[in-house]
């Protein structure tokens, strides 16, 4: 399941489709055809396109392609592009077209709802929310690398990797929070003794006390030998509640590297495979993000493979215990003031 | 003698006190995570439904035929429309939500249709209203994948709303009078705007005109009553406990207290003090 979302199509969208792109002046018309998309799709059309004059373009095909990279940034869908070259001829009616072009003109009108083309066209998109979700899945990666650094953390997941690859028969990566909600008793034990064996788990441990402190029924609780003491550092709270406006942004570069982490821990457990040739070839890139092209690129396509992974691997929000658990309890921790509202 | 400041103290301690009432609800909610639209709904509405009563008690001014109904007709919308979600808050607070995105979708499309034949100088003005509004809705949900629905956000009408939330009542007697001056319809236009000439020989002529309507503080106990029936519900239906609004009580009070002898009582020639006593009888409520 996990190979046929993520390593088929990726490969699929660089070598199995013949984009009939000629980069002659010519005109793209949007038609839309079963096609999995990601951003080096993307990126790769855009930088065919620009070879040929781009006063020839028709706008609308940049607006869908701008379009397009939100998705395969955010959202894990299997979207149908096909791109048709027509010649001059056909610019000409293109750009009278755009003169009139309708207000929610690709909308499909259904009663008296207009659905957009995304949704018409594909089917429906299951939203998953980055921050809403997502984010509360991978934050443990982020209380690691804020507490040790980020090579350790890339040990953590190696370590992990390495105690699963060879037992596991879990559809899941092990990156996400809710998957350690599956470990049975057993289970964990194995995996604390294979860390332990690693040198790891004190350090694993340490790092993560002061999250489970605020979280004590955080399934990554079972990792420590004492239940955690529920003690609230005030400090460490503060510093956990700004770590977290960075991450709200899918972006910045704490949010892409959280995601990085659950990218890496599908490379080591031979669960991901990358054609040579795509950004996520580049992978180790992404430790410069935002600094470079390059890291940009390994960046928003780790984005959308992480969306992939939420898609297929992620309860439903309103299922997903870790995350509700984690909600509440935040709520508790930083009650809602509503003194605003008496004192403006 | 009524003096400035008397008004203004007045005023602010209305402000005050309705603010009180709100904060006091805010806290007592408790959030479901398992749909926090309905929270973020509900507060935002019972806000919205404070924000209406204390700009209109704010500005003495608007306590007229002319205005107080549009504040009044906005009220009595929240008051549905808040009824009707909490009938099935789960679905409706996303339904609500939605349809708000999908309108702030709409108006993303027409601006960038806009921005194709607008000049260099408002274009720069353009990109960004766009950005902002986009930025507002990706927030919440991704404009791409957004509905956009042209009809009525519930799918139903204001008035089978009220049927369903059992305040068929207010609809007819409240909300269906202060839409007439809201939508300018001749209900309104025909007493306000405009009336017979003073010659029977121009008397088929009926003459434009501004009527004369005069600050009433009935009107601003129709607020702080409509505010009382929203409180009220919320404490029934989503706080389940009695309910303890007593804010047009209180203004009453207060306006006997320090206006007892400055001969500011309601204006009883007023036609909207008529239209507000229609919506007085209203039992029901």
């Amino acid at each position: 399941m996990t190979r046929s979302l993520v390593h088929r199509p990726v490969a699929t969208t660089m070598s199995g489709v013949s984009l009939p792109l000629c980069g002659q002046g010519s005109f793209p018309d949007i038609a839309t055809r079963l096609l999995h998309w990601s951003q080096d799709y993307v990126i790769f059309t855009i930088s065919r396109l620009q070879k040929s004059s781009k006063s020839q373009v028709h706008s609308t095909f940049f607006e869908r392609v701008r379009v397009a990279r939100c998705i395969g940034e955010d959202i894990a869908v299997w979207v149908s592009v096909r791109v048709t070259i027509t010649g001059n001829c056909v610019k000409k009616k293109a750009n009278s077209q755009n003169k009139n072009r309708r207000v929610l003109g690709g909308y499909k009108k259904i009663g008296t709802t207009f659905v957009p083309p995304m949704i018409h066209r594909v089917g429906p998109a299951n939203y998953t929310s980055w921050s809403g979700q997502t984010m509360p899945e991978l934050i443990w990666w982020d209380v690691i690398i804020d507490r040790t650094s980020r090579g350790f953390a890339s040990k953590v997941a190696e370590e992990i990797a390495k105690y699963f690859k060879t037992r596991d028969d879990h559809e899941c990566w092990w990156a996400f929070i809710s998957d350690y909600t599956r470990l049975g008793t057993d289970d964990m034990r194995g995996l604390k003794g294979h860390l332990r064996q690693a040198n790891i788990l004190t350090h694993l441990n340490e790092s993560l006390l002061d999250f489970l402190n605020l979280y004590p029924a955080c399934p990554l609780s079972k990792l420590l030998d004492e239940p955690p003491t529920s003690i609230v550092d005030v400090d460490y709270l503060q510093r956990f509640e700004n770590r977290m406006r960075d991450l709200e942004g899918k972006h910045s570069r704490i949010a892409v590297l959280i995601q990085a982490q659950a990218i890496y821990m599908g490379f080591m457990l031979g669960k991901f495979y990358v054609k040579k040739g795509l950004a996520l070839a580049d992978f180790p890139e992404v430790e410069k993000y935002p600094a470079t092209e390059l890291s940009r690129r390994v960046g928003a396509s780790v984005c959308a493979t992480a969306n992939m992974m939420t898609g297929s691997m992620l309860p439903k929000y309103s299922e997903d215990s870790w995350v509700l658990y984690f909600w509440q309890r935040s709520l508790e921790l930083r009650p809602l003031d509503f003194t605003h509202l008496e004192n403006p | 003698m009524t003096t400035d400041g008397q008004i203004g103290a007045f005023i602010d301690a209305i402000e005050a006190r309705i603010r009180q009432e709100l904060r006091i609800r805010c806290e007592a909610y408790q959030p479901d995570f398992h749909s926090p639209e309905v929270f973020n709904v509900v507060t935002a509405l019972l806000a919205r439904q404070a924000t209406l009563a204390i700009e209109m008690a704010s500005a003495p001014q608007l306590w007229n035929g002319h205005s107080a109904p549009l504040f009044l007709r906005a009220m009595t919308d929240v008051h549905i429309t808040l009824a009707w979600i909490l009938l099935d808050a789960k679905t409706r607070a996303r339904q609500y939500i939605d349809h708000g995105l999908g309108q702030a979708v709409l108006e993303l499309e027409h601006r960038k249709k806009q921005l194709e034949s607008s000049d260099v100088d408002s274009r720069e003005m353009l990109e960004k209203f766009i950005s902002v509004q986009e930025a507002w809705i990706n927030a919440q949900k991704w404009s791409f994948i957004v509905d956009v629905e042209i009809g009525a956000w519930s799918g139903k009408s204001t008035r089978q709303m009220s049927e369903e939330a059992g305040i068929l009542d207010f609809y007819n007697y409240v909300y269906s009078p202060f839409s007439q001056c809201a939508h300018s319809t001749w209900y309104h236009v025909g007493r306000y705007n405009s009336g017979p000439s003073e010659s029977p020989l121009t008397r088929q002529l009926w003459m434009p005109h501004i009527a004369d309507s005069s600050t009433d503080t009935w009107n601003l106990q129709l607020a702080a009553k409509y505010l009382d029936k929203t409180f009220n519900m919320f404490d029934e239906k989503a706080l389940r406990r009695s309910p303890s609004s007593g804010i047009r009580d209180w203004i009453g009070d207060e306006i006997q207290i320090r206006f007892d002898s400055s001969g500011d009582k309601r204006n009883s020639n007023s036609a909207l003090h008529k239209q507000g006593e229609a919506a007085s009888k209203d039992e029901t409520e």
